[in-house]
């Protein structure tokens, strides 16, 4: 039997539950005279979740097909570059991983069509050196600079 | 009143009305492109406006507002297709007028409707403000959780779908308020043993993954829209002609009402109100068959109403510290960032400030008229931006956005998990404002409740006798079981009906 998305998030909502709610037995209680303490939202949230997630769970589902199979892949494309753009900030810093993930959207997004090389080269370009002064120069803010160099 | 004419005067500053400037003009586009949003351009602006001043700082971010919530009505005109949600409405009969030939009155409605509602709007709430403020003061943490709650009820009961999953969303909002420090004992909470959650989740991070990041993706994935090009010899000179006005005269006051009214319910805003003003103008119009034809009455009534609830949203924001609607919550974020504490308080002890707020709003909404008056021909062409250099340009910004607002690497991870989360929940069918709206409240209920526990010895039971406790209580549980309750009345009546005609 197929599950349909609100049926699955209402499982996971579950899961997260339990998980929390075992969190949350570790929370410090320096609960004093009349205040209840650290545990008592989260508990009352842990709580709410449960029984919205149940009622969700045991009734009818309302949610409609989201994407098709296609658009799962590109869905999971999309979202590895972010991750990918998130490591290569993190690690090689922005002058290196800005202007590769620039491009990578470009053409990613771009679908069917068609780019001039020359256009896309002065966005990738203009971009990376644009924000980078605008940041750190104008705004006096600091870019990621990446662990490994 | 001396308070206000100074504010007016730091809003006059060259520097600040030339990026007031650039932010209104920025926020048209934003609000004129499907897919983005006034919000999504004050999310990308937070974190510049760090270095900035004060001053500056709201200067952008109110412009982008402005500018993003009036830019909505133009590719619904043109194209049929409403630039925000808060325009969805304008598209019944400003593109059907379009398509009879009265394009530049369809415009001219719209651009001049918007700024009657903006500027009407904000008049009327910088002077509400003050007395909303002053009732506040009377108020003690028993009154401000019982609204809070009353607050988040009434958007989760509101949701679209079912009311169980606005109410999860708000729960899932609430946990994750939770994580960091507890705002009484500073006890760690969630944290995992990660020392970069010790903080909380950071507020753009979330907004960013929220609006921008998984609406980038979904939309990629669905594949982005195509959108047609529009001939633009048909635009000229402002089209509209005294009669639209002075003949909806009862329009535009009950769309002003109706929006300053829905703006000022939290969680609601402008995407609401149109729809509202709409349905209701149209039930109480001498030719409510016009409707959907291409009648100027219907296009005042969207435009006008969803301008006025930005007004409406920055009352509950700075009177009481409670967001009106998402863009708000992200100025109250920026008001944060600054050390300033909305609420009751900052009037009184940042006077200038929190007129300046509403001075921004006023001189941006002037520039907005101006602006969209006169490059009114040029609107097809905002519409042919390419969607791979505006995505673009949106992503990198994120994620510079998230790293910049707390200097840590793993906040682009938190923003990820966000987006990731949206998407998912946006599969289920599950809104996100409650969500957005129980988060920036949470901190809040959990201080304010615990407060209220502590400085009684009654514990509960003091939210249930303080009069004005007990009446939001009660219409927060009101707006959760009537629509619950109401079916069950129905289905009585209808059986007594079969046994009467028996």
């Amino acid at each position: 039997m197929k599950l349909k998305y609100d049926k699955l998030f209402s499982l996971l909502c579950l899961l997260a539950v339990v998980v929390l709610f075992f969190n949350t037995g570790t929370i410090r209680d320096l609960a004093s005279n009349g205040d209840p303490g650290a545990r008592l939202i989260p508990y009352l949230g842990e709580a709410v979740l449960c029984i919205c997630s149940l009622i969700i769970l045991f009734s009818k589902s309302d949610s409609t097909s989201f994407l098709d199979k296609a658009g799962w892949l590109k869905l999971l494309i999309m979202l590895g570059c972010m991750v990918l753009y998130t490591l290569g900030l993190i690690y090689l810093g922005f002058l290196i991983s800005t202007p590769i993930a620039v491009a990578v959207f470009i053409y990613l997004l771009k679908e069917d069509e068609k780019v001039n090389p020359i256009v896309a080269l002065l966005m990738v370009a203009g971009l990376t050196v644009g924000l980078y002064f605008m940041f750190t120069k104008g705004f006096s803010i600091l870019l990621p600079q990446g662990k490994l160099f | 009143m001396a308070d206000y004419i100074a504010a007016l005067g730091v809003c006059l500053e060259p520097m600040n009305l030339v990026l007031l400037f650039i932010c209104v003009v920025a926020g048209i586009i934003f609000g004129a492109v499907p897919g983005l949003n006034g919000s999504l351009g004050i999310s990308l602006l937070l974190p510049i406006t760090f270095g900035l001043s004060q001053n500056a700082s709201f200067s952008m971010l109110c412009g982008m507002y402005v500018g993003g919530v009036s830019g909505g009505f133009i590719s619904a005109v043109l194209l049929g297709i409403p630039g925000t949600p808060s325009a969805i409405a304008t598209c019944y009969d400003g593109h059907p007028m379009s398509q009879k030939g009265e394009t530049s009155r369809a415009l001219g409605l719209g651009i001049i409707g918007s700024f009657i509602g903006e500027v009407l709007a904000v008049l009327i709430a910088s002077a509400l403000c003050t007395i909303i403020a002053d009732l506040a003061l009377m108020l003690g943490p028993w009154e401000y959780f019982s609204l809070c709650i009353c607050a988040i009820s009434l958007v989760a009961a509101l949701s679209k779908g079912r009311m169980a999953k606005g109410i999860m969303a708000a729960a899932i909002g609430l946990l994750l308020s939770c994580v960091g420090l507890d705002p009484i004992t500073g006890c760690a909470r969630f944290t995992f043993g990660n020392k970069a959650l010790t903080g909380g989740i950071d507020m753009t991070a979330l907004m960013l993954g929220a609006y921008a990041l998984s609406q980038i993706a979904k939309s990629y994935a669905k594949g982005n829209p195509k959108l047609q090009a529009f001939d633009s010899r048909n635009i000229k000179g402002i089209g509209v002609r005294l009669k639209d006005f002075t003949s909806n005269i009862k329009t535009i006051f009950s769309s002003l009402m109706i929006g300053l009214w829905i703006g000022f319910l939290p969680g609601m805003g402008s995407a609401l109100s149109n729809m509202v003003s709409y349905s209701f103008a149209k039930s109480t119009s001498k030719h409510p068959e016009k409707f959907g034809t291409g009648c100027a009455e219907g296009i005042l009534a969207s435009e006008v109403s969803n301008n006025a609830a930005t007004g409406g949203a920055l009352i509950p924001m700075i009177a009481l510290g409670i967001p009106g609607d998402s863009a708000t919550a992200l100025l109250l974020a920026a008001l944060t960032i600054h050390g300033l504490t909305a609420g009751p308080l900052m009037i009184q002890q940042h006077p200038v400030t929190s007129y300046m707020i509403f001075g921004f709003m006023l001189v941006g909404a002037v520039l907005v008229l101006i602006i969209e008056l006169v490059v009114k021909r040029w609107f097809p062409y905002i519409l042919r931006i390419p969607y791979h250099y505006l995505y673009t340009i949106i992503l990198v910004m994120c994620f510079i956005g998230s790293f910049t607002s707390t200097n840590m690497g793993f906040n682009m991870v938190v923003m990820l998990f966000i987006a990731v989360l949206a998407l998912l929940m946006d599969m289920s069918g599950v809104p996100m404002t409650p969500l957005v709206l129980a988060f920036i409240l949470g901190e809040k209920i959990e201080e304010y409740l615990r407060k209220g526990m502590t400085y009684s010895s009654e514990g509960f039971a003091m939210f249930f006798t303080r009069p004005v406790s007990l009446i939001f209580l009660l219409v927060a549980a009101a707006s959760i079981l009537l629509p619950v309750l109401k079916p069950l009345f129905t289905k009585g009546k209808l059986s007594k009906e079969w046994v009467a005609d028996d």
